[in-house]
């Protein structure tokens, strides 16, 4: 077992390298020169070739990016081309504000999400499975910047429940939660369904029903049990993609998060927080989909967490 | 029961009603998309508009100061002077001006703020011609400049002339200043949030007195949208710089107002004549671009008609402006004409502009009007990053974008001129270029009239060769909770907080 998380472990580094290299090299080739973003256009030349030569962007990409990985594994990644603050601090400050909204939104997802989906693979083809399946299809549809803003003028400006904007207490996570979890609510809802229904129509599930079991008892013990297994899998990428997705609902509801640091950087073509964005939210889902395999593991014995 | 329960809520609710009509309100909240990052006006890598705009406007203060009409004002210069040769500024200091830390504002902290600010990047762009600064006595100080710039008083009210304290910088340095800022300035900062918000705090010993407004918190909202529901929902009470368009959509019945006022910024296409592009040495195209545009539908379509229109590549408000200059009329017929007269074999005339911005929609409604007479115009709407790589590079057919001048000068229009000195218009390969370049350095030297003929001179050849098609004078906005007062909209969108208090 542990044998087991230290190879996975491991293999995050080859894809953390991967991955910064990869955006390293295309940020490089993007159009738009950091120095004169950053000096503005009554830079002189002059200026310009000083600042390039001080951030190093006058050596060839590949150096670049050796002095930067090698920084980092010093626990030097860098500080912000334009505003000057250190990108760790920076990260760990909004860092939390990510966390809080993506648990929130998978809480509220996962909660509501499985619960009816469980409810519309018992009762098919009633009511409830035909409501959730319309609720499912709706939430799909919604991108999350309309479902936001409408969530905003109904809650925010016509009833005055709730704050539009910023952070500061639980009440402004309830909107950014609520847009950011719909989505995933929806595939929640019909992945628990569809995957309960496929259990429910297995061999052993009719042996348990035969022997007499009651019924509680059968969903409970035998259909949720095995039904669960796609759907923590799902629960992680989930997880892991709110992570990295927040930037829309970050940008609508004014989130002091790691997905705005990250747009607003890359608009800037501020590598060195691009960079360190990047291998943080990296490292983060692939601990994340450890985790994952690990609830799979245990959840269900069969998984030999070997390979 | 139920009746005392009643009796109960109803009197608790008449409480606290009546606490809040008793409070005094003394505290603001700005919203805005643009955040402020550095507080230390002579930080080496300079400041810009954003950091201008709430924070070092009101952390700090110059010797003059721009008002909302764009004249030059006395700030922590009671008065100055010019010399005859228009080298030296002879500055007064206002007396008992404090820093924030309590510490006496001197001439020494003067010469030294503009010594260290003067040689930075934005210093030489805004302080054209700074030579150094002395001090006379107590309370003169002496500005020498290498060359007349009749433009410099307003380069002195700019962000880059703002006083700090000497002896706090050779205390804790350009880091330690970033941090704790502190100027002589209305509010003192309290704490910064990167990403989230900015406090201040009213700065009770302040020179022209105390604030009414004591606590400020400005707020970063980048989604437009949601800047517009948080002001009429009272999360904030004044939203800085929401477009024209936004501003319409606002509910005054919900309490809030708008304002609009002259901006530093004029929106200008510039057509190229760079080789390969279809204005390359011909001057019957670009001549048919100049008379197809009609100014006034771009105005009303992307500014909803909140703009005035200009025809050379200078704000109004400019200083030193010249007047009695040609204009080229929108004419269709003539448009065609100049067409058919031109070399112009349909090839694809792509306008270069900031995707997402208003000049996106100048743009498209320039297309339109273009396809009209007979041009195969598109639009190519990129970042703004690719924006300036693409305008530096000089790789556009033409550019349409918002340039401001800091300094509210006729100067301003030399931008796209400087042959020599600067980067972006290196690759600005106009034949007359130079002789543009020529006038306008002229112009910089010379003072009153014939500093105004010079400019004439230029502006009509850029207008004869069709390099440019000037637009509109842009527009800045403030929107606002209308029991406010006293909130001006200054031309540079800034906030001047001292003035601003809440009605009784």
């Amino acid at each position: 077992m542990l044998k087991y998380i230290l190879k996975r472990l491991l293999l995050l580094i080859p894809v953390v390298i991967g991955i910064t290299f990869f955006i390293y090299v295309i940020l490089s080739a993007a159009p738009g020169d950091p120095a004169q973003l950053i000096l503005g256009m009554d830079a002189t030349e002059a200026d310009l070739a000083v600042l390039r030569a001080e951030l190093g962007l006058d050596k060839p990409v590949v150096v670049q990016y050796i002095n930067y990985m090698f920084g980092v594994l010093r626990g030097n990644f860098g500080t912000s081309w334009l505003s000057g603050y250190e990108v760790l601090p920076e990260f760990l400050h909004r860092l939390p504000n990510t966390i809080l909204l993506a648990t929130l939104s998978m809480a509220f997802a996962a909660i509501i999400g499985i619960s009816l989906g469980i409810v519309s693979a018992i009762r098919q083809n009633t009511f409830i499975d035909y409501f959730s399946l319309a609720l499912a299809v709706l939430l799909f549809s919604l991108p999350a910047f309309w479902f936001g803003l409408m969530a905003q003028i109904v809650f925010c400006l016509n009833l005055g429940w709730l704050p539009a904007a910023g952070v500061g207490s639980f009440k402004h996570f309830l909107l950014p939660s609520l847009t950011l979890g719909a989505n995933v609510l929806a595939s929640q809802l019909r992945m628990t369904r569809t995957s309960m229904l496929d259990v429910v129509k297995q061999d052993f599930i009719r042996t348990a029903r035969a022997k007499g079991a009651p019924e509680r008892r059968v969903v409970v013990k035998h259909v949720l049990r095995n039904g669960m297994l796609p759907v923590v899998t799902q629960v992680g990428i989930s997880y892991a993609s709110c992570m990295g997705g927040s930037v829309v609902t970050e940008s609508v509801f004014s989130i002091p998060g790691v997905g705005s640091l990250l747009v607003n950087a890359v608009k800037s073509r501020d590598i060195p927080v691009v960079m360190g964005t990047i291998i943080f939210v990296a490292v983060f889902v692939g601990i994340i989909n450890l985790l994952v395999d690990l609830l799979y593991a245990w959840i269900d014995p069969r998984v030999k967490l070997t390979h | 029961m139920k009746k005392l329960v009643a009796l109960l809520l109803v009197l608790s609710l008449m409480l606290s009603l009546g606490g809040i009509a008793l409070a005094q309100k003394d505290s603001l909240v700005i919203g805005t998309g643009a955040e402020a990052t550095r507080f230390f006006p002579a930080n080496e890598k300079g400041t810009n508009g954003n950091d201008y705009a709430v924070v070092i406007a009101n952390l700090y203060d110059s010797l003059v100061r721009m008002n909302a009409q764009g004249e030059i004002v006395p700030a922590l210069a009671t008065e100055w002077s010019v010399s005859e040769d228009g080298l030296c500024y002879t500055f007064t200091l206002r007396e008992g001006v404090k820093f924030h830390d309590g510490s006496l504002m001197t001439a020494d902290d003067v010469v030294f703020s503009l010594g260290m600010s003067a040689p930075l990047a934005n210093g030489k762009a805004l302080l054209i011609n700074y030579d150094h600064a002395e001090k006379v006595d107590e309370k003169t100080v002496k500005v020498y400049l290498t060359a007349p710039y009749s433009g410099f008083i307003n380069g002195m009210a700019s962000r880059v002339a703002m006083i700090f304290s000497k002896s706090y910088y050779e205390a804790v340095g350009s880091e330690g200043y970033q941090a704790a800022p502190i100027g002589t300035g209305a509010y003192k900062l309290v704490s910064a949030v990167s990403g989230d918000s900015i406090t201040l705090e009213a700065f009770d010993e302040y020179w022209a007195g105390t604030p009414a407004i004591k606590n400020v918190v400005v707020k970063l909202i980048s989604d437009t949208t949601t800047q517009t529901i948080a002001l009429e929902n009272g999360d904030i009470d004044l939203l800085m710089s929401p477009s024209i368009a936004n501003c319409m959509l606002l509910d005054t019945s919900k309490g809030v107002t708008w304002a609009t006022g002259s901006s530093a910024g004029r929106v200008t296409m510039h057509i190229s004549s760079n080789e390969g592009t279809p204005g390359h040495e011909d001057l019957n195209f670009r001549r048919a671009v100049q008379s197809a545009v009609n100014k006034q539908e771009v105005i009303m379509g992307a500014m909803e008609g909140y703009a005035e229109q200009i025809d050379i590549d200078m704000c109004p408000n400019y200083s030193g402006r010249p007047e009695g200059y040609d204009v080229v009329p929108y004419d269709v017929e003539k448009a065609k004409e100049y067409l058919a007269a031109s070399n112009y074999n349909g090839e694809e005339f792509q306008i270069l502009v900031q995707s997402g911005t208003m000049y996106d929609i100048v743009a498209q409604i320039i297309q339109y009007q273009l396809m009209e007479v007979g041009i195969n115009c598109t639009v190519n709407a990129v970042d703004s990053a690719t924006f300036t790589d693409l305008w530096y590079a000089g790789k556009y057919d033409a550019m349409i974008r918002n340039t401001n001048s800091s300094l509210l000068d006729a100067d301003g229009f030399l931008n796209f001129f400087m042959a020599t000195d600067y980067a972006p218009t290196n690759n600005n390969q106009h034949p007359r270029t130079k002789e543009i370049y020529d006038l306008g350095m002229a112009a910089r030297k010379a003072q009153g009239e014939e500093r105004k003929a010079l400019y004439l001179q230029a502006v009509n050849i850029v207008t004869e060769e069709a390099y440019e098609v000037p637009l509109f004078a842009n527009t800045n906005t403030l929107a606002f909770n209308a029991s406010l007062n006293g909130v001006e909209v200054y031309p540079l969108s800034s906030v001047y907080l001292y003035g601003i208090s809440w009605a009784d």
